[in-house]
Order: C-alpha cells, then sequence, then structure tokens
C-alpha cells in the first residue's frame, strides 16, 4: 500500500482534520485513484476507529474528531468521485423517532455508516413515521435507521415499519432499529429487519444487508 | 436469596413479576420488565420453566440449572413457589438527613437498626431561620418522594420541631429504576398499582413514625413520582415536548402537594431552592442534585433557570459492573497505592461491591495513579480484566466510560446554565449539592474527576436531602408554600437536549481534567 495511504490512516486515527485533507489532496496529486484513497486510506482509517471504540479503547470524543477529519477529507475527494460515478456503498436516511429528542447515539451511529463508505441522510430528531417513509422514498433509501432513548418512545419504532409496510415499500429497505432500552426481543417484536447493540456493529451489519 | 412466595394469581401473558407486584411483593426490576438489566431474578423451588432467551444472555449455567430465572421473562403459573431476595432494604442508606445554612450534620442520614423503629431528632432548617410558629400546633407528615427511596419526617407544625424520620424504600421500583420506566408503566394501565404501592409505602411510614393516618402530609418529589401519587396519566410526560398533566401547587384535604417546574425539574427541586434561600437571595447561587435525573438550578431572587440532564444512575452505583446501592458491605472510599486498593466500606463489612462515592473515588484514584489516562483509557495490565479494587470486585474500562458520560453531562449543564444566565463562576455566591450522594462525596475528588467546578471549591455546600428540608419548612409556614408557589410558576427551564452549546460542552468535558 502507498505510504500517503496509510499517512491518511493514522491522521484520522489521531483526529487530525488538516492534515487529512492536505495528505488526500497529495495523493490525487500522485495521481492515486480518489475510490482508492477512500476505502484504503479514509475508510480503512475509520475502521480501525470503530473497532477500538468497540473494545472500549477509545472514547466518543475521540471517535468525532475522527469523523471530522474523514469529513475534511472526504470533502478533498468529493469532486474528483462524482465524476466516477458511485462513491457509496448505498444510501441510509436516519433519525430519532417521534416524541425523543436524544440526537447523541444516533450522530455515532451515523459517523460509523459514514466511515463504511455509506451516503447519510441524517433526518434528526423528533421523526414523525411518515417523514421517514418518505425521505426513504425520495433518497430510494436502501437503509431505514432509527434511534430510540426512552421506553416511552421505543413503539414509535413499531409505527416507522406499519408506515413503511403502508406505503409500500416494506420490502425494498432493511429496517435497523437501536438505542439504550431496545434489545433483539422488541426489535423481533416489531418486526426489524435488525438490532445491534452498538454503533460499530450496525455499520457492520449495514455492510451485510447491501453486500447480500 | 431467602423469602419463598407462592404464585396465586395469573392471567394471559402475565410474568412472574407482574403477577408478583399484583401481589403486593415488590422485587427489584431496574429496567422495568425489558429484559435488559437481568436483576430481577427469583429461583424456581421446583420443575424450573425452560430458560429465556434473556436467562441464558445474563445467567450463568449454574445458576439457570439451580432455577434461577429473571421474573420478567418467565410465564407465570399457578401454585408455583419461587423465592426472592431476602429484603434488606431498611438497612439501605436513604438520605433523610439536611444540612442548611452552615448547620452541617444536622442529623444523621438514616436510621440504623441500634436506633430502632423510634425516630430521631433532627434540627429544624425552619426553626434556624426563626418562621413564625403555627399557632394551631398540629403534627404534619413532610415527606420527599424519591424514585428509589422516601423519607419521611414527623414535624410539630407549632415549634418547627422535627419529631422523628423514618426512611424506606418506593417499591415502584418493581416497576423500573427510573422515571422513565415509571411513566411507561402508567401508560400501559398499571397506574392504579404503581399508586396503590406508593400509598402504601406513606401508609407504612407514617405507622412507623407513630402518626395517624389523616396526619396531613406534604409532599415533595419529582414530577412523575407526584403525577402518580395523584393518578394523573403520564401519557404526556415521555415523549417531547414532555408536557406535564399538572405540576403545580395542591392542597387536598389532608395532603399538600408541592409544586414543579417542568416534567423533569420537579416539586424536589422547588423545594431544594427555597429550603437553600436562592429565591430570597441576593447573590446567584447553584443547586445541583447528583441523582439520575441530574436536575439544577441558577439564580438569585430575581430570576432562575433550570435543566435536568439524565446524567444516569452511575453515581448511585447503577450500570457500574460492580455497583451496588448504599447497603451495608457498599466500598464508600478507595485508596491506592502503587497498584493497591486499600478500600473503607459501609458499616466495615467485606466489600459486597461499589457505591456511588467508591465508583468516584476510585475512578479519581485510578487517574491519580496514572492507570486510566486523560481520554479515560485504562492501563494495559488491567484492559482486558479491569482493576481490581477489592476481593471479587474490579472496576471495568467500560465503567470508567459510564463515569464519564455521567459527570460529563453535569459538568455540561451546570456550564449551559451559566451561559444562559450570562454569569461565570467569580459570580457565584454558593454551590448547593443535593442529594445523599452529594452530601457523602469527597468534594476535592469530585474536582478532581471534572464533576464539579475547581473554580467554586471553596463555595460548594453540601446539603443533604434539601427537597425533604423544604417541606418540612412548608409544613410549618404558610409563607414557604406561597414562596414555593412562586417558583414553580416564574422558574424557567431550559432544554438542553436541543442545545447546541450542550452537545458541544459535553463531548468537551467527556475527557478527565490533566491531573496535577
Amino acid at each position: 500500500m502507498s505510504e500517503v495511504l496509510e499517512k491518511i490512516s493514522e491522521m484520522l486515527q489521531k483526529g487530525k482534520r488538516k492534515d487529512v485533507a492536505k495528505l488526500c489532496q497529495q495523493a490525487i496529486d500522485e495521481g492515486l485513484e480518489p475510490n482508492v484513497i477512500l476505502t484504503q486510506g479514509l475508510l480503512a482509517g475509520m475502521d480501525v476507529v470503530g473497532a477500538k471504540f468497540k473494545a472500549n479503547e477509545i472514547f466518543v470524543p475521540q471517535v468525532l474528531v475522527s469523523a471530522r477529519a474523514m469529513k475534511a477529507g472526504s470533502e478533498v475527494l468529493k469532486p474528483h468521485l462524482s465524476e466516477e460515478g458511485a462513491s457509496g456503498r448505498g444510501k441510509i436516511v436516519m433519525g430519532t423517532v417521534q416524541g425523543d429528542l436524544h440526537d447523541i447515539g444516533k450522530n455515532l451511529v451515523i459517523m460509523m455508516f459514514e466511515g463504511k463508505g455509506f451516503d447519510v441522510v441524517d433526518l434528526g430528531v423528533d421523526v414523525a413515521p411518515e417523514k421517514f417513509v418518505q425521505a426513504a422514498i425520495d433518497e430510494n433509501a436502501d437503509i431505514i435507521g432509527m434511534s430510540a432513548l426512552l421506553t416511552t418512545t421505543m413503539p414509535m419504532m413499531g409505527e416507522v415499519i406499519k408506515a413503511a409496510e403502508e406505503a409500500g415499500i416494506r420490502d425494498k429497505v432493511k429496517i435497523m432499529v437501536g438505542g439504550a432500552p431496545v434489545t433483539q426481543e422488541f426489535a423481533d417484536s416489531i418486526g426489524a429487519d435488525a438490532y445491534t447493540e452498538d454503533a460499530p456493529s450496525a455499520a457492520e451489519k449495514a455492510v451485510e444487508f447491501v453486500s447480500a | 436469596m431467602g423469602h419463598r412466595i407462592r404464585i396465586e394469581s395469573t392471567g394471559e401473558g402475565t410474568s412472574i413479576l407482574q403477577a408478583l407486584q399484583a401481589q403486593g411483593e415488590y422485587i427489584l426490576a431496574p429496567c422495568g420488565g425489558n429484559g435488559t438489566c437481568g436483576k430481577c431474578r427469583v429461583r424456581f423451588v421446583q420443575d424450573p420453566p425452560a430458560p429465556s432467551q434473556a436467562d441464558r444472555k445474563v445467567l450463568t449455567e449454574a445458576e439457570i440449572s439451580e432455577g434461577v430465572r429473571l421474573a420478567c421473562r418467565t410465564a407465570a403459573v399457578q401454585g408455583a413457589v419461587i423465592e426472592i431476595e431476602a429484603g434488606d432494604e431498611k438497612q439501605m442508606d436513604v438520605a433523610s438527613g439536611f444540612a442548611l445554612k452552615g448547620a452541617r450534620g444536622a442529623g444523621p442520614g438514616k436510621k440504623t437498626p441500634e436506633q430502632g423503629e423510634s425516630g430521631q431528632t433532627h434540627r429544624n432548617p425552619a426553626a434556624e431561620q426563626k418562621i413564625p410558629a403555627n399557632s394551631e400546633g398540629k403534627i404534619a407528615a413532610a415527606v420527599d418522594i424519591g424514585t428509589t427511596t422516601i423519607a419521611m419526617s414527623a414535624v410539630d407544625t407549632g415549634s418547627g420541631r422535627i419529631l422523628g424520620t423514618s426512611t424506606g424504600i418506593n417499591h415502584q421500583r418493581s416497576w423500573g429504576a427510573d422515571v422513565i420506566s415509571r411513566m411507561e408503566a402508567s401508560n400501559q394501565g398499571k397506574g392504579g398499582l404503581l399508586q396503590k404501592s406508593i400509598r402504601a409505602d406513606l401508609d407504612l411510614l407514617r405507622e412507623e413514625l407513630g402518626l395517624a393516618q389523616d396526619t396531613r402530609m406534604v409532599i415533595s418529589g419529582n414530577s412523575t413520582m407526584e403525577h402518580l401519587l395523584q393518578g394523573l396519566s403520564c401519557e404526556t410526560l415521555g415523549v417531547a415536548p414532555y408536557t406535564p398533566v399538572d405540576i403545580s401547587l395542591h392542597e387536598y384535604e389532608n395532603m399538600t402537594i408541592l409544586p414543579g417546574i417542568s416534567t423533569f425539574v420537579g416539586a424536589d427541586i422547588v423545594s431544594g431552592i427555597v429550603a437553600c434561600g436562592i429565591d430570597q437571595s441576593e447573590e446567584i447561587c447553584i443547586l445541583v442534585d447528583l441523582g439520575t435525573n441530574g436536575e439544577m438550578a441558577i439564580g438569585n431572587r430575581d430570576r432562575i433557570i433550570s435543566a435536568s440532564t439524565a446524567a444516569g444512575p452511575a453515581f448511585e452505583g447503577g450500570n457500574i459492573s460492580c455497583g451496588v446501592a448504599g447497603i451495608p458491605g457498599a466500598v464508600s472510599s478507595v485508596e491506592i497505592t502503587d497498584g493497591e486498593a486499600q478500600v473503607e466500606t459501609i458499616g466495615g463489612l467485606p466489600p459486597v461491591g461499589l457505591c456511588g462515592t467508591g465508583v468516584l473515588e476510585t475512578v479519581y484514584e485510578l487517574l491519580k495513579e496514572e492507570l486510566v489516562d486523560e481520554t479515560g483509557l485504562l492501563d494495559d495490565d488491567y484492559f482486558d480484566d479491569g482493576f481490581p479494587v477489592a476481593e471479587g470486585i474490579v472496576f471495568t474500562n467500560k465503567d470508567v466510560r459510564e463515569i464519564q458520560l455521567a459527570k460529563s453531562a453535569v459538568r455540561a449543564g451546570l456550564e449551559v446554565l451559566l451561559e444562559e444566565y450570562g454569569t461565570d463562576y467569580d459570580q457565584i455566591g454558593k454551590l448547593y449539592i443535593a442529594g445523599g450522594f452529594g452530601q457523602k462525596i469527597n468534594l476535592e475528588k469530585a474536582v478532581g474527576i471534572g464533576l464539579l467546578p475547581e473554580e467554586l471549591l471553596d463555595r460548594m455546600v453540601p446539603v443533604g436531602n434539601s427537597s425533604l428540608a423544604g417541606a418540612v419548612m412548608a409544613a410549618c409556614d404558610p409563607s414557604v408554600l406561597e414562596r414555593m408557589r412562586v417558583v414553580g410558576e416564574n422558574a424557567e427551564e431550559t432544554a438542553l437536549a436541543e442545545n447546541p452549546l450542550f452537545s458541544d460542552l459535553y463531548m468537551d468535558n467527556m475527557f478527565f481534567p490533566e491531573q496535577d
């Protein structure tokens, strides 16, 4: 592997935003394929970040600075990637369910999705079922991701799945759920396609879905 | 385990947990029957049913073969005989003491078995404030209903003297440890049972204090507890915009319900604000309750702003791998030198786990010894198995992470309040720290992990159960009630979850401060 790619991954893990952007530009100038820079530089770095976070070796703020560094690098690559067409793995619409205003967990999952090369549309918090479904249709999403932090708002996830059925898109999207009170049992009971315990596992599961 | 119970009534889809609740047996169920916490263990004396998915996840093979099951995930069968944990409730450390106006150590925080069932006399902050005596000289019961524990003081409203104080467990714990799970239980039609449970608890405490059942009660507590007591719907409490049904001051025939500010900043905080005299103070003061809901308020006689931070139960030993409540044997103090921990436990008994103060001190000591770095990473030697605090008690890196989340939420909340109020640490007169945990923490160590600001170390005042103190004052003096009404109506609340500054500060404060 090229030295500059390794350096990109390393700086991304350290959360060095400016260095990552500079190195991405350097890699392009050196004539490397933008897609290779993305996958073997940025995404490879985020993979390490995700694994370390899952193992409790690093914590939320470190993931955040790495994700910001990844964003800075992506910005540099973006104009070059679009020329080649498809850059990402797939599209995910993601939000916190209606009645729930918590967004830290959701944002963390989004970072991990993006770290796997997904294109994520963040619907924000307090998202109504119709809004999830409409966004999935408009964006032609592969996956709907839902977050809830309260046992009182968790049942809204079932409403989103019902709305997806009514709109006739249930078989076109995979539905993933997560958040502190959510369990596998609950996910099964509402007919979600996947539940994961943490953000890195969610990203891995999403990769499985689009690779299948 | 110990106590045997026969399951009497069952219905379609009833779990053992629900059957026990219907029979008036309230076992601990922190996650509210969600199948996630693994604490509602019961043992089948014979013929245990096949273990559930949840059983297999949280119980050991040995436990499963001994007949242990999770009550919330096991169907109730009539006639089944199970064993539940013998209650050690009376020994739990419940904050009922309070120390205001410099009167630290006004009363012991708990009733020890030696002191027997009759209460001891506390000094009364109301009396110290020279509140005019109520001429009728009646006895009233001042109550603080906490989500976990309840404290009641018998007060001579004429003299303002406290005749006795008794504390107990809030048996609604069987429907979950936090207010959100209680709301959810109520929303699922269990409101009547929850009301029955809290009323029985209040009856019991009055009985213990030798008070007649028609003794007037002055009740403080968080908004959820007050809703459940009054039988109000909790439907709108747990979903944005989190609107309460009714949190105004209510005077029923034998019961006064103190007013709150919002769903998440309740009468317990209003009561604390008045007990600390913040609503009459010229100086700007802060009150912070270091409990699960992390309520806080800043202000003076001109303006008060409040917030709640959902700090979680880590400072009460919850969500910590070897965490326990303040029970006998809980590690309450820790010192680490050369990788060896020296501990003190409640009652000097063999260590059974870490309570809130033990958790905080462990983190501080690990930081001081550089066994945890600024980012919260545990030293290589302990990363896999955790740091051994005492025989059978370890502190894992995940536990460190829980504390980082909790302390950062509190600290970020405080900083947002200062910002919203347009002031800074220099201008603050006092930082009152409420709650049982707040009364016992080592303030230097709390500052050392970044929970509380170093700038205010010289102005921190642990006040104990200020919610109960306010209820005592209100029982004696109608003008105090009026002050509470005014605070409840006029104090503002700032929503932290939607505040971008809070999100930023929450991230900024998640690491630990540099150690000297």
